[in-house]
């Protein structure tokens, strides 16, 4: 087998918070292999974002990152500096961020947005960078590419600058795409389209994609795998089928039973909502970090449970029992 | 309370109208962008109307509309069967109040939890002290009282929500309209949140608007729901009908837009084309027709009106039959 886009063992990202640190993402592993798409769930808070933000050399400076092992499109990035990523991103590597509004240049013609990465760093000609650039917006669907490159974010409505996002990202040809959140400002008749559409391009172009998000409809509707974060740590993950029809740990089982869903929650029944809220990351954090709010908890949770091997795993003493 | 005063709506949209004004750039005339076109809505007392649509199509015009902060090009807004427009300030919030999306910027950054709430008491029953009926409203929200002296930045989103209801329901208004309250939040706490609005309907006897783009959430909530689309009522049924047999093509469309949490459902194919709706492009005909997939020549060539489609049922479509 090849060696996957991306493999990462024991991710820590911490930041400075007064005497003590701020440890938001705590030991995190994570493996995306070409041609597959990996969904990482969770609510905010959760590390998710930063996760993604590290993965593209992006995060603040005062964050301090380490990893056993962060190999990304086959090299270690580890003890990364700023050139190494800059050799990465828009050479293999490229993200879509979840604001269209906010990540385009308003004053900068779609064009010259599209092209400028792929003719500083791809040695593509002005021409043949643009003749990319109409090919990818008309594969993501927008009519008259050539005659709209001139033309300025504002003349185009939300689902297309989301659009012009995604083909910015495809414009350097990545095999890994990070996708944060993308389809979360839009209405849900554009997200279904935008969705669909990347699911498309994952298809027919084999690439590796990390979709971040919330949305559990959206991890159902494009995931091969799902990641659940909880408090800087993967509690579980798995195929998405087994994710969704055999939950394991009661966060997962939590988050699914929270939400309604037409024809099969009672209308107008209380939700099993989960209890309290996340907790504080400052400092060390001893055991299971959901057994505050966990119906279930025994004392053996001040004890972080092992993580058995499998393609389904779950970070939960009673998960075993549960579900074998 | 006599048989005949239940009769009157708690709350009623008449034909209501909002046009603005859109400016096309430097040198191109403005255009004018109808918000709400003859809009009709009835809240009966103690009931949850569902409010649906897309951004653009008038929601948040339509709320500020029952709030009585926006004055209408044509129809009315009645409250407990009186024009809101003739109603002073005072009585109008009395009656209604309104929960907004964002915790984080409807709370005044700068005050404290126990003001923020009592500020409407202290506003409306000058002389009396709030404390009692604040802390009253604050335990019934489920706030904890340790909080109370907290400012809003020191909230969690569904801490500052749960202020966020306390201080609309803290005059006993009669109906409370909720624009996306729970869109903002995680979905852990956006259950919470859910619940809470299921109990206090039910303590507090509260006739609701809910607004939402969340059809399941709408679903769960809602006795009646009213879908829109630029500007107009596409589609107004009861809940069950509404999802069991959806009229209009557009409801249709954000129906199965919805994605469950389902990996077997896989992505719809919903056939809407790439744009997305435009209020200035609008002919003569149905608005939705540049998007439908069953549009014809008839559609696009005059106004289609609303027409029963069984009890209590309505759509503005001439092709309702033909899915």
């Amino acid at each position: 087998m090849s060696e996957p886009l991306l493999d990462l063992e024991d991710l820590r990202i911490s930041f400075p918070a007064g005497p003590e640190r701020l440890n938001a993402v705590r030991g995190l592993d994570l493996r995306i292999g070409a041609g597959e798409t990996l969904c990482l769930v969770g609510e905010s808070g959760c590390g998710k974002s930063l996760t993604a933000m590290s993965l593209m050399g992006l995060l603040p400076r005062e964050a301090q990152v380490g990893a056993g092992r962060f190999r990304l499109l086959g090299r270690d990035m580890a003890r990364a500096r700023p050139r190494d990523w800059a050799g990465l991103r828009g050479r293999g590597l490229s993200m879509i961020f979840q604001d269209p509004m906010t990540s385009l240049n308003p004053v900068l013609g779609v064009g010259r947005q599209l092209t400028e990465g792929v003719i500083a760093t791809g040695g593509l000609s002005r021409a043949a960078a643009e003749a990319r650039a109409v090919e990818l917006l008309e594969r993501v669907g927008i009519a008259r590419a050539a005659s709209r490159l001139g033309q300025y974010p504002h003349q185009f409505s939300g689902g297309q600058r989301q659009r012009l996002m995604i083909a910015m990202a495809l414009m350097s040809r990545p095999r890994l795409l990070i996708a944060d959140e993308p389809t979360t400002a839009l209405d849900v008749t554009i997200q279904a389209q935008i969705l669909r559409l990347l699911a498309e391009l994952q298809r027919d172009l084999g690439l590796g994609l990390l979709l971040i998000t919330h949305d559990l409809g959206v991890v159902a509707a494009i995931a091969d795998r799902v990641a659940v974060m909880y408090a800087g740590r993967i509690v579980e993950t798995g195929p998405a089928a087994d994710i969704f029809n055999a939950p394991a740990h009661p966060y997962t089982r939590g988050l699914m039973a929270a939400i309604p869903v037409p024809g099969r929650t009672p209308r107008g029944a209380l939700l099993p909502a989960i209890p309290g809220r996340v907790p504080g990351l400052t400092g060390r954090l001893e055991g299971c970090a959901f057994r505050e709010r966990c119906s279930v908890a025994v004392p053996a949770c001040a004890v972080r449970a092992p993580q058995p091997a499998g393609a389904h795993r779950t970070e939960c003493h009673l998960a075993t029992e549960a579900a074998p | 309370m006599t048989g005949r005063d239940d009769d009157i709506p708690a709350l009623e949209l008449v034909r209501a109208t909002k046009r603005y004004r859109v400016s096309q750039g430097l040198f191109r005339p403005a255009a004018e962008l109808t918000a709400l076109k003859e809009l009709s809505l009835v809240l009966r007392k103690g009931e949850t109307l569902g409010l649906v649509g897309e951004s653009g199509c008038g929601k948040s015009t339509a709320v500020n509309a029952m709030l009585g902060l926006l004055p209408l090009d044509g129809g009315s807004v009645r409250l407990g069967g009186r024009d809101i427009a003739a109603m002073g300030l005072a009585e109008r919030v009395r009656r209604v109040q309104v929960v907004f999306q964002d915790p984080y910027s409807s709370l005044n950054p700068a005050r404290r939890v126990r003001d923020l709430v009592a500020q409407p008491l202290r506003l409306h029953r000058r002389g009396t002290d709030p404390g009692p009926e604040v802390a009253e409203m604050l335990e019934r929200v489920g706030f904890p009282a340790r909080l109370a002296e907290a400012y809003p930045a020191e909230l969690s989103g569904g801490q500052r929500q749960r202020v966020a209801i306390a201080r609309a329901l803290v005059m006993r208004p009669e109906v409370l309209i909720c624009d996306e309250p729970t869109s903002a939040l995680d979905v852990s706490v956006q259950a919470q949140v859910i619940n809470l609005l299921l109990e206090l309907r039910r303590e507090l006897g509260l006739s609701m608007v809910f607004v939402s783009h969340n059809l399941a959430v709408v679903e769960h909530l809602a006795d009646r729901v009213a879908v829109m689309y630029l500007g107009e009522k596409v589609e107004e049924a009861p809940v069950d009908a509404l999802f069991r047999a959806p009229r209009h093509p557009y409801s249709r469309a954000l129906l199965g837009a919805t994605l469950p949490p389902d990996p077997a459902a896989g992505l719809p194919a919903l056939g809407l084309g790439a744009t997305a709706a435009d209020p200035l492009a609008a002919g003569p005909g149905c608005a939705f027709a540049p998007r439908c997939p069953l549009a014809a020549e008839a559609c696009r060539a005059a106004p289609v009106p609303l027409a029963a489609q069984g009890a209590e049922h309505l759509a503005r479509c001439l092709r309702a039959e033909a899915a």
